[in-house]
């Protein structure tokens, strides 16, 4: 079923609405609370909890594409699941990720005294623009879905090696942008 | 502000990622590892049913917000999509095994008539550099590596056609290949590795797709001192002309050396008969007495390795490791037997000519100097070998390089997965660090059920004595190199510990097929 017409049903409150979804982003859903909860239980609960919070917001909401408002909707369900679980201190790659972006500052850099979290977006997006499509796959993957090296390798194909030296030129590359942009100094 | 408080904006940026790229990426996902839900039916929300979580939720976001700014940025990208009535195209990644391409023979022909002509050779020569789909799609060390067809490119990588040091740049990745050649077939054109990059005939997407395949199949096995930065250090590059020449005189130096002075005793004769050609009276009179072509021979086996350490002058130093085993011949007692050997030293090349090492330091050709730096690159070498010391994990055993020998001194051939049960069994026995460095043969000479009498080939294979051993009143007269076992079992055992140990009996020893003497 395509996205128009599971919103149709979502407006006409049609419970098919959720199995729909279910059918068609089930999978990506539980991807991406995989990605960061360690618990299936706890991931399954955020997907449900997802498929409530999208019953409640669509209508008035009216998501294109619903595929990315249904991945912002997971992903900041299992955010807020993994804080209160205390899922961050417990490492796993949620951290992982989080110390791959913190590397973008050097020893002695800093983030500008007028830092603002959406221009440091804003420059992030631009860079990905200028990035290949399987470079912007790995990039998004792993910092915006949080992705595991395994889960990357088996979405690409490309070998773990591969993924980490292609990740670490691509930080080395966004570091410059955003010194260049005067984010970091 | 701390800087905690900093690094933490900085990941919240990730979360203004475009939702155009969100959508892009999540819509192009296999997701073949997600786990399923536990339960097979699915059981349809309630609103009602989840009111403790949902007011929860709301609770935790609401006070999450307060706390980070992120959460606040959620309801606005929410309220973003609402309001947003841009369509964002979704298109498919691109997942193609490239390297899932069976090579045809028609392709195959293509690229060896584009070879013969790319190194000049006339129009009636039958020189292949692939000799079958086969051999071209292999992914060994060596020999070739097969990467794939990108579009109308076919990519390969060809250990016998020497083109000095295999190293390029492409797509911003280095490739690092010891020796060979990197070609690149696009319809009827071959592209060098000098040439891929001007070309400009793959996109960065089947780069990344090559490099991947590069690092997962090549590297593993690629115990290459040239990639060892201390070794390359101040090494100046082969042509392909100069690497050419020294091949066809290595050719003619091994020739010599397996069969002395027959050569020249051909030469000789052709100075007083024009009409002899020394080089194919030579190879006529070692085929009357092996069997086969020598140089046929030689061809087909292919597994050919210098390891280059430098040009002094015009004098080029190489370490010549000749993993493939040589036929010849040695008289016992008036019993002609043929066996195998291997070569493998250090030989300096100036004008036509192979000199031993030692030797060319004493003739002058070497100064100290030159054999310090080779001492140096060999001790770089060396470290580098055990930096990349695999441990012997089963894993390894179906990445040993196998080789089934089909000449005569293997009379009974096992089955590939025996032979790769029998070599991974004597890699243990010996505690071979690097396996794969060698190629591996079984030669069988009898057999019964799952007993073997076997000589498992490897880098091991000096043939300088004779010897020999008496089981059960049968005399065998080996080489110093060939050590023959039974192998039962997952053990093996000398062939007189086998007899005493019950496990042959004396109608298997009289039923191996080797030179042999009954008292």
């Amino acid at each position: 079923m395509n996205d128009k017409r599971i919103i149709e049903l979502f407006f006409a409150r049609d419970e098919e609405a959720i199995k729909e979804t279910e059918k068609k982003y089930g999978k990506l859903c539980r991807y991406i609370a995989q990605n960061f909860l360690a618990s299936r239980e706890d991931a399954e609960e955020c997907v449900n909890d997802t498929w409530l919070a999208l019953w409640n917001s669509i209508p008035p909401d009216e998501p294109d594409p619903l595929s990315a408002y249904i991945s912002a909707r997971t992903k900041n369900i299992a955010i807020s699941k993994s804080r209160a679980n205390n899922a961050w201190k417990r490492g796993g790659n949620v951290q992982t990720v989080s110390d791959e972006i913190l590397s973008l500052l050097s020893d002695g850099q800093t983030l500008s005294e007028y830092y603002e979290s959406r221009l440091a977006g804003k420059v992030i997006n631009d860079f990905i623009e200028k990035l290949s499509k399987s470079e912007r796959k790995v990039f998004v993957l792993r910092y915006w879905y949080r992705a595991s090296d395994k889960s990357i390798m088996e979405e690409t194909g490309f070998s773990q090696s591969k993924i980490k030296s292609m990740l670490a030129r691509l930080r080395a590359r966004l570091a410059k942008e955003l010194e260049k942009e005067g984010i970091i100094v | 502000m701390n800087g905690n408080f900093k690094d933490l904006r900085l990941i919240e940026a990730f979360d203004y990622i475009d939702p155009k790229y969100i959508a892009e990426v999540g819509e192009s996902l296999k997701l073949r590892s997600v786990a399923e839900p536990q339960s097979a039916t699915y059981t349809k929300p309630s609103p009602f049913k989840y009111w403790k979580q949902y007011a929860a939720l709301v609770a935790c976001v609401l006070l999450l917000s307060m706390a980070f700014p992120v959460f606040g940025y959620i309801a606005e990208v929410i309220n973003s999509y609402a309001s947003s009535g841009t369509t964002v195209e979704i298109t498919e990644a691109e997942t193609e095994p490239y390297d899932s391409y069976v090579l045809t023979e028609g392709d195959l022909a293509q690229i060896n008539e584009a070879y013969r002509k790319e190194i000049d050779l006339p129009a009636t020569a039958t020189y292949k550099l692939f000799d079958s789909v086969e051999s071209a799609m292999r992914k060994e060390k060596y020999r070739n590596y097969y990467f794939g067809k990108y579009g109308d490119t076919i990519v390969l990588w060809n250990s016998v056609s020497i083109d000095g040091l295999c190293c390029f740049e492409l797509g911003g990745y280095s490739f690092d290949f010891y020796t060979g050649t990197m070609l690149f077939f696009n319809n009827g054109v071959l592209y060098k590795q000098s040439e891929i990059e001007e070309a400009d005939i793959l996109t960065s997407d089947e780069i990344d797709y090559f490099y991947g395949l590069y690092v997962d199949y090549y590297v593993p096995f690629a115990y290459d001192p040239h990639i060892c930065p201390e070794f390359t250090e101040g090494i100046e590059l082969l042509s392909e002309a100069e690497m050419r020449n020294i091949n066809k005189a290595y050719d003619t130096w091994k020739f010599d050396m397996l069969y002395p002075g027959l050569l020249e005793e051909f030469k000789k004769a052709a100075v007083k008969n024009t009409a002899i050609n020394p080089e194919k009276e030579a190879e006529k009179q070692v085929r009357a007495s092996i069997g086969c072509d020598p140089h046929r021979f030689f061809r087909e086996k292919n597994l050919e390795e210098y390891r280059y350490y430098g040009k002094f002058g015009n004098k080029y130093v190489l370490f010549v490791t000749d993993e493939r085993e040589f036929l010849t011949t040695l008289s016992v007692a008036g019993q002609e037997m043929i066996f195998t050997t291997l070569i493998k030293d250090f030989v300096v090349y100036a004008d036509g000519e192979f000199t031993g090492f030692a030797e060319a330091y004493e003739r002058g050709m070497l100064t100290a100097d030159d054999v310090a730096l080779v001492y140096q690159r060999h001790l770089a070498y060396n470290d580098y070998l055990d930096d990349l010391k695999i441990k012997a994990d089963d894993s390894l055993r179906d990445k040993l390089i196998i080789h089934t020998p089909t000449y005569k001194p293997s009379p009974i051939i096992l089955p590939e997965d025996e032979i790769r049960r029998v070599v991974w069994d004597y890699i243990q026995l010996k505690e071979v660090k690097n396996p794969l460095e060698a190629s591996w043969s079984v030669r069988c000479y009898a057999a019964r059920y799952s007993t073997y009498a076997v000589m498992v080939g490897g880098p091991f294979m000096y043939a300088q004595m004779v010897r020999t051993e008496s089981v059960a009143g049968y005399t065998f007269t080996f080489s110093d190199c060939q050590v023959m076992y039974i192998y039962k079992d997952g053990a093996f055992y000398r062939l007189e510990e086998a007899y005493s140990l019950g496990i042959v009996d004396e109608e298997f020893i009289g039923s191996i097929i080797w030179d042999q003497t009954k008292s």
